[in-house]
């Protein structure tokens, strides 16, 4: 009992702010969630967490901080590989269900100041596609370092990752030039890799079912999964799977995965669904619009390394183009994308107990036309616009 | 009896039914060729649920009826290599008979429309060729659920395997250090015969030195037991003959019959023989407009009536193609041109793909109780100047293509 309270207690001493009074922020919006929205609004902050939000939030001795503008919970990036890059994994073992992403995981680098820059405040790591099982993923704060769980979701591949039909790399093999000239490479083959979509599937199911192995963990939501796919076929293959074992988690789809928004809502999995930008995002609306009216909790992935940050809130945008009523597409980057993750308890809203990540816009957070005045993270400012030299 | 009860009960449902089901209807025909050889006129086909609940000669078609010149049953390829890419097998293991191609299909490929649109409504689909033996073949009707477990019907079970050359091309000899599959793999039609009899026999023996046992073993003794079709791809004569003799080895060591289908048996017309003595039925590929098929055998627009003179069981394939001048249809049509009659060209297309595949009391014919599946034809089917105006897959119509070029 005493060691529990000495627990509880540790966060505020290691702040140094056991006596934190908190803050209470009054902006002219707080968008809580989804449509919800209090104009003027208050948020009590203490110990980086939030305490109440309302209308007028009894604050005590917590002095009052007066922002101009609308403030959001901190905004979360679904599937970014390139923050853990090729240290994300190894290629050489097929079967790596122990591994952790958070070994290799650098928390000073500076693609993470760009996404919390642009609001995000919240980024789920996945390691590169080049396993059947790539082990344990990571969800990161992207100021601060703080990791949410201390084992992320496990990652099963059901796309090209899921098997190895690269050429042989052996200078001079002969491959003949024909489209089926192309096979596993020999190097890797004896560590476990097969060559097609059945083989692989068949080398699941062992694992899963194996006593031996910390795949079994995935059956009946012992351990959340992270389902990577890209063609319907495979999101279909992957759906099938999680339906089988009883799986939790979140499925990793490509921009055409609205066609199975009924099959997902009956698995309960929640949707991290591949970005869609300017180009061509037809499919992209029209998936995302197809799985908010199957109530489907979703949200997108960001692969920062290629893609500038702000990419996130284009998709919520172009949602809203293509007919996505604004609390849903707000949602797409908050709490619906947190509840797509198993994240809903800690961030992902602006609510009591909730972490205190958030954002200081110019204008409403889903317009593109807004800007990032200010980004909180666990409480803490960590960045501000008009410090960068931005102006008001 | 049964089915007299539940035709009463159909007709008792129909007038709901009809107005709500996207699998229920009726289609109107100047001609129903029923592939069993009867051609009858001025037909009315009703379906309820999916099922064929009528069929009304002498009838006029009402005005919403849709109409055409000719309706038949609708095509089974037996040879449909839809979605047929190296994925699709697993090839860190020659001899790979356990799992099924089913694994590997891509059920939102356009290819499956398109094929049903050209009248072709159930494939079954094989592992493609680059393994000896690629693994279990896949049943489905070329519209319907995308869930595959649902699509799959359940029919016979196939083994697929490669004779020839396919199997062992792009194969590198084992000199210096051993690196690759590649020169694990057999590379001369040898090599792959020996991996076939190797199996077999290691199978065969495994029951009584269990050391022998390996994964896939149980389906070559259900092969050998007949169970199981064993579906070799074998294009030229030499290769038809190591099938057929592989066959016939089998139960002259006493291990089993083995019911045996070969596809793309290009050349069966240079020893007809040998398959009228093994009772083996073939799959012939589409025919070429050049005399080649298939690693370099020749096959001419005669094979199809040869072997009808012949008595020997086939079917005709069009691999699947749906490029206008290649499709199942136009296959029927060249093997007509080659002397063919109509209704066995017609049965080689529906009736006799359906036994194949065992599921005879659902497919292949026009009749009460069987599936609604249907094609319905602006002239005789399988002329070249007739299109196919509308598919029904299960009682669903297949939406229409355009009849206007682009």
């Amino acid at each position: 009992m005493l060691l529990e309270l000495l627990l509880s207690l540790a966060p505020a001493i290691a702040s140094g702010a056991a006596a934190d009074t908190g803050v209470v922020y009054q902006a002219d919006h707080v968008h809580v969630a989804g449509n919800k929205v209090f104009s003027p609004g208050q948020v009590l902050v203490r110990d980086g967490r939030i305490v109440a939000v309302g209308e007028k939030v009894d604050g005590g001795q917590a002095p009052q901080v007066e922002l101009h503008g609308h403030l959001s919970s901190g905004l979360i990036a679904l599937g970014e590989t390139s923050l853990l890059g090729e240290e994300g994994t190894d290629t050489t073992r097929f079967l790596m269900p122990e591994v952790e992403a958070r070994m290799t995981f650098d928390p000073s680098q500076p693609a993470l100041a760009r996404l919390a820059a642009e609001g995000i405040t919240t980024v789920v790591l996945t390691p590169p596609s080049y396993n059947l099982l790539a082990g344990r993923g990571l969800i990161a704060k992207t100021a601060g370092g703080r990791i949410l769980a201390a084992s992320g979701p496990m990652h099963v591949a059901f796309d090209s990752g899921m098997f190895n039909d690269r050429p042989d790399p052996t200078p001079g093999a002969d491959f003949g030039g024909g489209f089926f000239f192309f096979g596993p490479n020999g190097a890797v083959n004896p560590n476990g890799y097969r060559s097609s979509y059945p083989g692989a599937a068949d080398l699941l199911e062992k694992a899963v079912e194996s006593k031996d192995s910390a795949a079994a963990g995935l059956k009946d939501g012992a351990v959340r999964a992270w389902l990577r796919s890209d063609s319907r076929a495979e999101s279909s293959r992957a759906l099938a799977f999680a339906q089988r074992h009883k799986v939790k988690g979140t499925l990793e789809a490509g921009p055409r995965i609205g066609d199975l928004a009924p099959q997902i809502k009956e698995s309960g999995l929640g949707i991290a669904m591949t970005l869609f930008g300017e180009r061509n995002p037809h499919f992209g609306v029209q998936s995302a619009l197809a799985l908010a009216k199957a109530g489907v909790n979703f949200g997108f992935c960001l692969d920062a390394g290629a893609q500038h940050p702000v990419r996130l809130r284009l998709a919520a945008a172009l949602c809203r183009r293509g007919g996505m009523e604004e609390g849903q597409a707000f949602d797409t980057l908050t709490a619906g994308a947190a509840r797509a993750a198993g994240l809903e308890k800690q961030v992902g809203s602006i609510a009591a107990g909730l972490d205190a990540d958030l954002v200081l816009w110019s204008g409403a957070p889903t317009e593109l036309t807004s800007r990032v005045l200010q980004v909180w993270v666990d409480g803490k400012s960590v960045h501000q616009a008009a410090a960068q030299g931005a102006k008001e | 009896m049964k089915r007299l009860i539940s035709v009463a009960l159909f007709a008792l449902a129909l007038p709901t039914a009809w107005a709500q089901d996207a699998d229920s209807g009726s289609v109107f025909a100047d001609v129903l060729y029923t592939s069993k050889g009867h051609a009858l006129k001025n037909v009315m086909v009703t379906f309820v649920d999916g099922k064929i609940t009528a069929i009304t000669p002498g009838a006029t078609a009402g005005e919403d009826t849709p109409r055409g010149a000719a309706l038949t049953a609708g095509m089974i390829d037996l040879s449909a290599r839809v979605t047929y890419s190296s994925t699709a097998v697993e090839q860190t293991n020659e001899v790979e008979a356990s799992l099924s191609v089913a694994g590997a299909l891509d059920l939102f490929d356009p290819e499956w429309l398109r094929m049903a649109r050209t009248g072709t409504t159930t494939v079954l689909t094989t592992p493609p060729d680059r393994n000896v033996v690629g693994g279990l073949c896949a049943i489905v009707k070329t519209q319907g659920s995308t869930d595959i477990a649902k699509r799959q019907l359940k029919g016979r079970t196939f083994l697929r395997g490669a004779m020839g050359d396919a199997p062992s091309s792009g194969n590198r000899p084992a000199w210096g250090s051993p690196n690759s599959i590649y020169n694990r793999r057999p590379t001369t039609r040898m090599g792959v015969e020996w991996e076939w009899r190797k199996a077999f026999f290691d199978a065969a023996a495994a029951k009584d030195y269990p050391e022998l046992e390996f994964p896939g073993a149980d389906v070559f003794r259900a092969v050998l037991s007949g169970n199981v079709t064993l579906y070799v791809q074998a294009f030229t004569a030499i290769d038809m003959r190591t099938a057929v003799f592989l066959k016939e080895e089998m139960k002259a060591e006493g291990f089993g019959d083995i019911q045996m289908w070969l596809d793309g048996t290009a050349e069966a017309w240079k020893d007809p023989q040998l398959l009228q003595r093994s009772g083996t039925g073939v799959v012939l590929p589409p025919f070429p407009s050049n005399g080649y098929s298939g690693e370099g055998s020749f096959f001419a627009w005669f094979v199809a009536k040869d072997l009808d003179q012949r008595g020997i069981p086939f079917a005709l394939s069009a691999h699947g193609e749906t490029q206008a001048g290649r499709t199942l249809a136009d296959q029927a049509g060249r093997a007509m041109r080659g002397g063919l009659e109509f209704e066995k060209a017609l049965a080689a297309v529906t009736l006799i793909p359906a036994r194949v595949l065992g599921l005879e009391d659902r497919l292949g014919s026009v009749e009460v109780g069987k599936d609604a599946d249907l094609v319905l034809w602006s002239g005789p089917p399988f002329e070249l100047t007739s299109r196919v105006l509308a598919v029904w897959v299960s009682g669903e119509t297949v939406p229409a293509a355009s009849t206007t070029p682009r």
